[in-house]
């Protein structure tokens, strides 16, 4: 494959991106003493490895706002961190903002803006401003300049009245916020914003959600967005590449997405307490309907859990579910018969689940 | 795609400064200056941690001079004098004993200061920055050079008070010349010990082994004469003998080095061969770690 195609308009570009892992495997203390037979070696050492990227090929055009779907440990971060340089692949390699990213590190770290999980990317023992500040001057920004855009961005994330307390005293969503000034100091061309709303209360969601469109519409950058929260990607995205194993197994825009999963039924049905074979025993109790999964809720902070049939006649066997579900004790609480989702999507073409639980904003 | 959204950047366009130029270098510069001053203020903001790193120097050092003082019986030692020409013993130990700080600056703070930021969660955001990653190291070189460089002027204004120092003052400039050199040699060796760092995840082995081999190659406490030859040759390797020697040479009278030889041509040497080896180390150590994908593991 030719790694420099480029016809200009994309600014995020992969070619065969692929990044393994090998994971030691802990032995005990005198783990080290103990002979392993070779054949037993061999196998533990290919169980050993993880294939966080596998061949990965997607193209984000200038401006775009894309959404990267998949759930914990499918490959995203990982896909992010290549990118950004942090890591380097194995195999393949891409292209961003025009530049290699195997090549030209220096280039694509002052392409991009990242906002990468984690509390602790800043340091809790400085200011917000101070903060600003000091990335700044990694990001090269003469002294004056980045004084005035350190006031701006604090002015636009609503935290210039609290700047100079240390982030020790800031809640999760205002350093998250911090996090994101930080990823737009240099006014970088792309962004790369993994699992952004993670643990914010939904007022601090909706916030940051509202300032990555207008990042989107209003300042035009190319955003590559990771998240396991269907509903965001469906709401922010123009595109959407589902990845799941380290792979990519679709994209496309969110109503396109949907509309593969429009002709098939979809009945939810909102409970308490079903039991862990739930899937297996209403499979056997319903034929012909494609899927049948449960998401389990957080059940102790009072978010149900939730089954969903999907399938041409899904709506056929409600009563023959609802008869099964009582027999087992299940406490429903509602039932719906609706539109498939972006995770309905999803499930449907890998048969995983997006993510365990609706509590959170 | 929503059709009224504005257009950004130009594809290939960057705002950051790159590559080698007036523009470039000096945003480099200013970052390592930035690295310093926000490690100043990340320590300061522990205040009782830095009161005892500012006491404990001195503390550290007395017991070398008292013990010193005890076995001689007194400050002036007879066998050092036949030695090495002079015979105060306090003198001796406080030039070493300078040394000796620096080499913890080496070693310690700036071979430490890639691991602190991994402790911190904040290595992976500085390294995603286009900031080279040797203004990182160098900046919070900086910042531990001159903490330690404060400590020192403390110590000897104390030392002085107490014990008086037979020091010539018109040695002083030349011994700081010495001194810049030994400490670039020390910065690459320093920049060897961070990239160790970010491998082995248990560094403070290498690095306290490094250390202890380096006290006792460098004439800190003794004079090298005292040394197996064996010992004294391997001493040419680390910046910290031949500078000792030389600072002496011009800060203490009647000092007669015991190893003669062109000390600034032979610290020269050690600051390109430690320089470039500990740039090259760093730099394999930074390509090993991104592909094992161990950079923010601690």
């Amino acid at each position: 494959m030719d790694y420099t195609e480029d016809d200009g308009t994309y600014s995020i570009q992969t070619f065969d991106l692929t990044k393994r892992f090998t994971k030691k495997k802990h032995r005990g203390i005198f783990g080290f003493l103990r002979k392993e037979r070779k054949q037993r070696k061999q196998q533990s050492e290919s169980s050993r490895v993880t294939v966080a990227l596998d061949h990965i090929n997607i193209k984000i055009r200038s401006g775009e706002l894309f959404g990267l779907l998949g759930p914990n440990g499918a490959g995203k971060t990982t896909l992010v961190k290549c990118l950004s340089t942090i890591l380097i692949p194995d195999k393949g390699t891409a292209v961003v903002n025009g530049f290699d990213i195997r090549k030209q590190t220096s280039m694509v770290r002052a392409s991009l803006g990242l906002v990468i999980g984690g509390e602790r990317t800043l340091y809790w023992k400085l200011t917000a401003r101070d903060n600003l500040m000091y990335f700044a001057s990694l990001y090269k920004m003469p002294r004056n300049q980045a004084k005035e855009r350190v006031e701006e961005l604090l002015e636009k994330m609503q935290l210039s009245d609290r700047a100079d307390e240390r982030l020790e005293d800031y809640s999760t969503g205002m350093r998250q916020k911090i996090a994101i000034a930080r990823s737009l100091l240099h006014d970088p061309s792309i962004l790369l914003l993994d699992e952004p709303t993670l643990g914010l209360d939904p007022t601090f969601s909706k916030q940051i959600r509202g300032q990555i469109r207008e990042l989107s519409d209003k300042h035009g950058k190319t955003i590559l967005l990771t998240t396991h929260y269907m509903d965001e990607a469906d709401q922010l995205c123009d595109r959407v590449a589902f990845i799941n194993d380290g792979k990519v197994v679709a994209v496309d825009d969110p109503d396109s997405l949907k509309a593969t999963v429009k002709e098939t039924e979809l009945v939810e049905i909102t409970c308490f307490n079903p039991p862990l074979d739930v899937e297996r025993h209403l499979k056997s109790l319903c034929p012909g309907v494609d899927i049948i999964t449960l998401v389990h809720g957080d059940e102790t902070k009072g978010n149900p859990s939730k089954i969903k049939i999907i399938g041409g006649n899904a709506e056929e066997h409600i009563s023959t579910a609802i008869d099964a579900l009582r027999k087992k004790n299940v406490r429903i609480s509602s039932l719906n018969v609706g539109v498939p989702t972006l995770e309905d999507v999803f499930i449907k073409l890998t048969g995983a689940k997006l993510a365990e639980g609706e509590g959170r904003g | 795609m929503n059709k009224n959204r504005v257009k950004g950047h130009e594809l290939g366009e960057v705002t950051c400064p790159t590559g080698f130029n007036w523009t470039n270098l000096k945003a480099e510069l200013r970052a390592i200056w930035e690295s310093s001053i926000k490690a100043w203020k990340i320590e300061l903001a522990y205040p009782v941690s830095f009161l005892r790193q500012s006491v404990s120097p001195l503390i550290i050092l007395l017991p070398f001079l008292i013990y010193g003082m005890v076995l001689v019986g007194g400050r002036y030692s007879e066998n050092l004098e036949r030695m090495v020409g002079t015979g105060d013993v306090v003198t001796f130990i406080f030039t070493g004993y300078v040394i000796m700080g620096f080499i913890g600056t080496a070693v310690w703070a700036m071979g430490f200061s890639i691991r602190g930021e991994q402790w911190f969660g904040t290595l992976e955001s500085i390294f995603v920055t286009p900031t080279s990653r040797l203004s990182l190291v160098l900046g919070m070189a900086l910042h531990s050079t001159v903490h330690q460089s404060i400590g020192t002027a403390v110590e000897f204004a104390i030392i002085y008070a107490v014990f008086g120092l037979g020091l010539k003052i018109g040695g002083i400039l030349p011994a700081l010349g010495i001194f810049v050199l030994m400490m670039l040699a020390l910065y690459g060796f320093g920049i060897l010990v961070s990239a160790l760092s970010l491998v082995l995840k248990e560094g403070w082995i290498v690095a306290e082994g490094l250390h202890s081999i380096m006290m006792i190659l460098s004439p800190v406490v003794y004079p090298l004469v005292v040394l197996p030859t064996v010992a004294q040759q391997a001493s040419a390797i680390f910046p910290t003998a031949p500078a000792l020697v030389g600072m002496r040479v011009f800060l203490i009278e009647n000092y007669q080095p015991e190893v003669i030889g062109n000390i600034f041509l032979h610290l020269l040497a050690l600051d390109a061969a430690w320089i470039l080896f500990g740039i090259l180390v760093f730099h394999l150590t930074d390509i090993y770690v991104r592909k094992k994908g161990s950079l923010e593991k601690y």
